[in-house]
Order: structure tokens, then sequence, then C-alpha cells
């Protein structure tokens, strides 16, 4: 065998073997259906609109939360490296993704507006609506940047559109975000064997923890969300 | 002239308050035309308010056809169990059906027009950036109630501008939502204008955003009318809406003055989104002040409605009043005064201040001081002595007595006295002098003793007085009387 050919050999097997290493975890989450979002505020003296009026064909939908958007799930474990790294989060359609943003306090947040809309964002904590940090206009397709704040909830607001919530968790935990789909399926690849613990979030707060153990092949997991874990200090609850 | 005088304080008093009268009147018809233009301004408000809420309305209904397009629904209906974000695959033929269906909206054609998919996800758009498709709608709250049924409304902002928003939902076979259909029209100056023509002429309608005017229309002022407020004094003017409570607290203004008497301008807040971020609708008006000159420019209808008879009978009777008082109070003294003086000229070497009154007595005492006065310099000149009544000394002494004049018997000196006592009491009224009037006995005596004094000095067989006025006194003059 030639020297070139036992080189290609030798990293294709280094590879097989690294691939035959890692393996997926598939997971959904049950009960988010039944998540209802919070009441949302309103500016004081403004209306949102002229009408807002049942179509007369079809009931209205109940408010439901959409799990795409407003849940966070969040993966840590052995092979999961706590980041303290920037953290960039979307802001499309008036929500950003996901709901919960989790980051090491220190580290900073880079929110891309990605909408039509301008906003004009600021930071307060979850249970107080004095800003911490200004609300400053942010044009669609720019970004806007904030110092993650000391540990604790904190609420990401739109002076524009009162409606908007973002849920910042300042803190320990932040490990690699899970993208979740519409019918609330989550899927992380490249796993190596070991104990990990799967987070679900919702409005700021932890809903679910779930252990789960890679071994050897791709793992489910079936991620039941319930009441959250701590009393409430959710100021759309408290309305 | 006391009365003369106090006629002229009256009249000047008369055209001082006429002329305050004048200030007053064009201040009372400022303040109530300030009032008036407020109470028009806040009702143009309320009308521009109701216009814009007819306006969402008549196009949530008119959406409902388009929101019931069966190829429309079609399209989205396929898309109701996807979960991509990449529309590919209906995105052409989406914005195709609403480019058409958006045509067919005559005056209502939207300057936006987007589909949503049930999840929120863009499918089919035609206005700006209309090859953009596949992102995220569904959390703005106009989309999310769309898909979950409701009709609403909205304003947005989009690329500076400002665009009067309405969703509905998209519903399958009557059953399931399968989307939303987001219509806008821009709210530009064509846009305002018409809304402008709807109000009474004069108004300036400005809407306006967080970074400033969106559209306005400012009217051009008719001749002689009020300026209606500038669109951009009325921008200018929102910087102090963030101060007024009842801007923060209910999105509404009374009407205020805004800048230097620019005008009054009433504001009320956008719903939705550019309501939030502060913008609204401005109307505005000018004030009409009334001028400076405002006489000037009066009309011959003016002065029709003006009582010219009244007013004039009423200058006439002030100024015969005065006309009377200068004559009584002037011309008719100054004519005695010349009269006196003609007697100067003839056989008087004095002025009788008892014939005369005011001022006219005034100048004949003191013209008998100056001719007392020339005479004493011209006697003295010749080496005389003159006799001085306020010099008893020489009034005694220095007269010679009056030769071949008979001493009077007691019964024609009492008589004398008496007549000299009522003379005194007469000169003394003419003098005006006040106090008490020395009694007859006392008078009496005093002349007697006067009498004895100038016999005594001058050897004279009889003394006659003379009561007269000096100075504005009443006083004697007494002569010595010699057989």
């Amino acid at each position: 065998m030639k020297p070139r050919t036992a080189l290609a050999v030798g990293i294709a097997l280094a590879v097989g073997a690294s691939v035959s290493a890692a393996h997926d975890l598939r997971g959904t989450l049950q009960g988010h259906d039944s998540l209802t979002p919070s009441e949302r505020p309103a500016t004081p003296g403004r209306r949102a609109f002229y009408w807002e009026v049942p179509n007369g064909v079809i009931a209205l939908l109940p408010s439901r939360a959409n799990p795409e958007r407003d849940l966070g799930v969040v993966l840590t474990g052995e092979g999961v490296t706590e980041s303290t790294g920037p953290v960039t989060v979307p802001v499309e359609g008036g929500r950003c993704r996901p709901g919960t943003v989790v980051i090491a306090p220190g580290a900073t947040l880079t929110v891309d507006n990605r909408d039509l809309l301008a906003h004009e964002f600021f930071l307060t904590r979850a249970d107080n609506t004095a800003p911490l940090v200004p609300a400053e206009v942010t044009n669609p397709r720019t970004r806007r940047q904030f110092p993650a704040p000391p540990a604790g909830t904190y609420l990401l607001r739109d002076a524009r559109s009162p409606e908007f919530r973002c849920w910042i968790r300042s803190g320990p935990g932040q490990g690699r975000v899970l993208p979740v789909d519409s019918r609330g399926g989550f899927t992380a690849t490249g796993l190596a064997d070991g104990e990990y613990t799967v987070k679900v979030y919702f409005e700021g707060e932890e809903r679910a923890t779930q252990p789960v153990t890679v071994e050897g092949r791709a793992a489910e997991v079936t991620v039941t969300l319930g009441e959250p874990s701590a009393p409430s200090n959710r100021r759309g609850r408290e309305r | 002239m006391l009365f003369t005088r106090l006629w002229i304080v009256v009249l000047a008093l008369v055209a001082g308050v006429s002329v305050a009268a004048a200030m007053l009147a064009r201040s009372i018809y400022d303040h109530d035309r300030a009032g008036d233009v407020g109470a028009l301004v806040e009702a143009d408000r309320r009308a521009v308010d109701e216009f814009l809420r007819r306006d969402a309305r008549t196009r949530l209904d008119d959406l409902a056809p388009l929101s019931g397009d069966a190829q429309l629904v079609t399209l989205l209906a396929a898309r109701a169990n996807a979960t991509d974000d990449s529309p590919r695959a209906i995105g052409p033929r989406v914005t195709q059906r609403l480019r058409s269906l958006n045509d067919d909206l005559g005056p209502l054609k939207g300057d936006v027009l987007i589909a949503v998919d049930r999840r929120g996800i863009v499918v089919g758009r035609v206005g700006p950036n209309d090859n953009e498709l596949g992102g995220y709608l569904g959390g703005i709250p106009l989309v999310e109630r769309a898909l979950s049924g409701s009709v609403r409304d909205d304003v947005w902002e989009l690329g500076g501008a400002a665009y009067r928003m309405a969703a509905r939902p998209v519903i399958s076979e009557g059953r399931y939502y399968v989307g939303a259909i987001v219509h806008g029209m821009a709210i530009n100056q064509r846009f305002v204008e018409e809304k402008v023509s709807r109000l009474v002429p004069g108004a300036t309608v400005v809407f306006f955003g967080p970074g400033g005017s969106y559209a306005g229309v400012a009217p051009t002022p008719e001749r002689g009318g009020p300026a209606s407020p500038t669109v951009a004094a009325v921008v200018e003017g929102r910087s102090a809406l963030a101060s007024r409570e009842e801007w923060t607290r209910g999105g509404t203004t009374r009407a205020i003055e805004i800048g230097d008497h620019d005008g009054m301008v009433s504001y009320v807040a956008l719903p939705g989104v550019v309501g939030a971020a502060g913008g609204g609708v401005a109307v505005g008006r000018g004030v009409p002040t009334l001028p400076g000159d405002f006489l000037l420019k009066a009309s011959k209808e003016d002065f029709s409605r003006v009582p010219i008879a009244l007013l004039s009978f009423g200058a006439l009777l002030l100024a015969g009043v005065g006309i009377l008082l200068v004559y009584a109070e002037y011309d008719a003294k100054k004519k005695r005064l010349q009269a006196a003086l003609e007697g100067l000229r003839k056989d008087h070497d004095r002025l009788d201040p008892l014939v005369l009154s005011g001022f006219a007595r005034d100048l004949a005492v003191t013209a008998n001081d100056g001719i007392d006065a020339v005479v004493k310099r011209e006697v003295q000149r010749a080496g005389g002595r003159v006799r001085d009544v306020g010099d008893l000394e020489s009034l005694l002494s220095v007269p010679s007595p009056q030769p071949g004049v008979m001493a009077m018997s007691p019964q024609e000196e009492q008589r004398h006295w008496r007549e000299v006592y009522d003379q005194f009491l007469a000169r003394r009224r003419e003098a005006g002098e006040g106090g008490e009037a020395p009694s007859w006995e006392k008078f009496t005596a005093t002349l007697q003793k006067s009498k004895k004094e100038l016999q005594s000095r001058t050897g004279a067989a009889g003394v006659r007085f003379t009561a007269q006025v000096k100075d504005g006194r009443a006083g004697l003059r007494a002569s010595p009387i010699t057989v």
C-alpha cells in the first residue's frame, strides 16, 4: 500500500469511528397544546385597533402557545459545553425565537430585527416595567446589542408593540438550543454517549426537565410540560 | 375756569375709555375666535378619527370576498399541514392570484397585500419586496388575531411610510382556518387631501409618526382669512405632547395653541403599532385675529351698523356743554374785563374788582397793584409822598386834609359809618373771606380809634372811610377832612 493510500484509509477509518460514536436525540414535547400565553400588556391610552371582531363564520381559536416560537428547548450535558459566548436572537413576525433565551451572565445578547416593522427594544426585569436598558429604535434588517444582565429573569420588550415579549434567563444552564417544529418535535444531532438533560422553557420559566441517556445508538425522549417549578413572577399572569 | 378744566378732564376720560373699549373689544373678539376655532378643531379631530374608523371597517368588509376566493383558499389549504418555511411550491401562484384580486378591488386596491399560511408564513405577496416569501408574520398582533379568526385593523410603518392595515382569516370548507389575508393602503398625500376635503375648508391635517410627518395638507389661506398652521409647525408642536397627561393617558388632546400664535391644533393617536410608537393625526386651524388697524378696514356695511346719529348727537352735546362752559367762565368775564379796561382809558384811575369775577378779578387786582406801583414810582420821582393803604403811617400822616370839605355832624358820622360797615361786609363777601365778620360795635370802635389817631396826627376836623378790596382782602381807607 502506498503511503498516500494508507493515509486516506486511516482518515476514513478515523472519521468512520467518530461518526459511529455520534448519535442523534429525537424528542417530542407533550402538553404544549394546553399552554396558554399570559395576558399581553397594552399601552395605556392607546388603541390597538379600531375593529377586532369575529369573522362571523366559525368560532375563534383560543389563544395557544406556538411551540415553534414560544418554547425554548435547551440541551445540557457532558458533551455540551456551557457557552459564555455571544447569543444572537432573531426577532421575526413580532416574536423572538425561541421565546425564552438562556444566556450566561456577562455574555453579549444581540437582537437581530428581521421584521417588516421597526422596534424599540428595552429590557426590564420580569416583574417590573422600569427599563434597565432604555428603548432605542432598531430598524428592520438591523441589530442591537445588549450586555447580558446579572443572573435572573428579564423581559425584552418593545415600546412600539406592547404585545411583544421575549424572556431572557440569565444564569447557568446555557447549552445547545434545539429548534422545535410546529408539532413539538425537536432533534439534537452528533451527540456523544453520555448523560444529558433536556429543559423546556415557556415565558421565562422552566416548565420541564427530562434526563436522557445516549448510549450506542440514537435516543428518543418525550418531555411532558407541566406547571412552573417555581412560583410565578411573570408580569403577564399578574395582570 | 374750574368747570372748564373739569370738563377737559371729563373729555379726556371719555377718550381714554373709548380707546380702552376698542382695545377690549379687540381682545374679546380674539379670545372668542380662539374659542370658536378650538371647538371647530376638536370637532375636526373627532371627524377625522371617525373617518378612519369607518375607512377601516369598509376595508375589512370589502376584503371578505378576497379572503373567500376559492382559488386562494385551495392554495392555502394545500399548506395547511406544511411544517417548512419554504412556500416555493405555491408562492408564485398565490402571488399571482393576489395581484389579480387586488386589481379587482378598485379604489380599495392595496399598496400591500400579503397572504400567510396557517402558521403565519408569508406565502404570497404584492407590493414592496413582493419576491420575499417565507418570512414569518404570525406573531404580529394583526396577523396573529386573523389567524385565530378575528377581523382586525392596524396601522403599520413600513419603509418610513404609514399604512392602514386590515386582516381577515382565510377559511376552508367553512370549518378550518388555513391562513390570513393582510391588506394595506398607504397614508399618502392623496389620502390626506381626500380626508381634508370632507372638513370645513381651512383645516391643516397631518399624519405623523415617531420620526416625523407621513403626509399632510395645509390649505392656502383665503384672502383676508387666517393662515392655517403649516405642516412643519404642526409636526413641531407634537414635541410637547409627551408632557401632556391627556395625550399620554388618553391619546387625544384638546385644541392647543402651537408656536407663536401659529394656530390651534388637536391631536389624536392612531391605533396600532404606529399609535403605540407615538404616531397620530393632527388637525389644525388658524385663529382669526383683529388687526391693529381694523378700524381702517371697516366697510360701508360696517359703518351702516354704527348708530352714527346717536353718537353725533352725543358728541355735539359734549361739545355744546364745553362751549357753554368756556363762554361762561372765560368769554363773558373777558368782556367785562375789557369794559373795565376801557374805563381806565376814560376817567377811572383803577379797575373795580367788584364788578369782575374769576380770573378777570384776579387780573384786575394785579393790574391795580401795577398801577399803584407805577404811580408810586412817578410820585417818588417827583419828590412827593404816596399814601399806602397797607402803610398806616403814610395813610394817616401823609395825605393832607381835604380843604373845603365840611366836617360831619355826629348823626351824619353814624350814618356814614353804617354805610361803611355795610360796604365792608359786602367787600368781605366779594373777596370770599371766610370766618366771622366783626360786629358793629367792634367795627365802630376800630373806626373811632382810627379817627382819633388820624385827627391827632393831622389836625383834621373829621375822617371819611371807604371799604375796598386789596390783595384779595376787604379793608378800609381813611381820608382826613378839614374845615
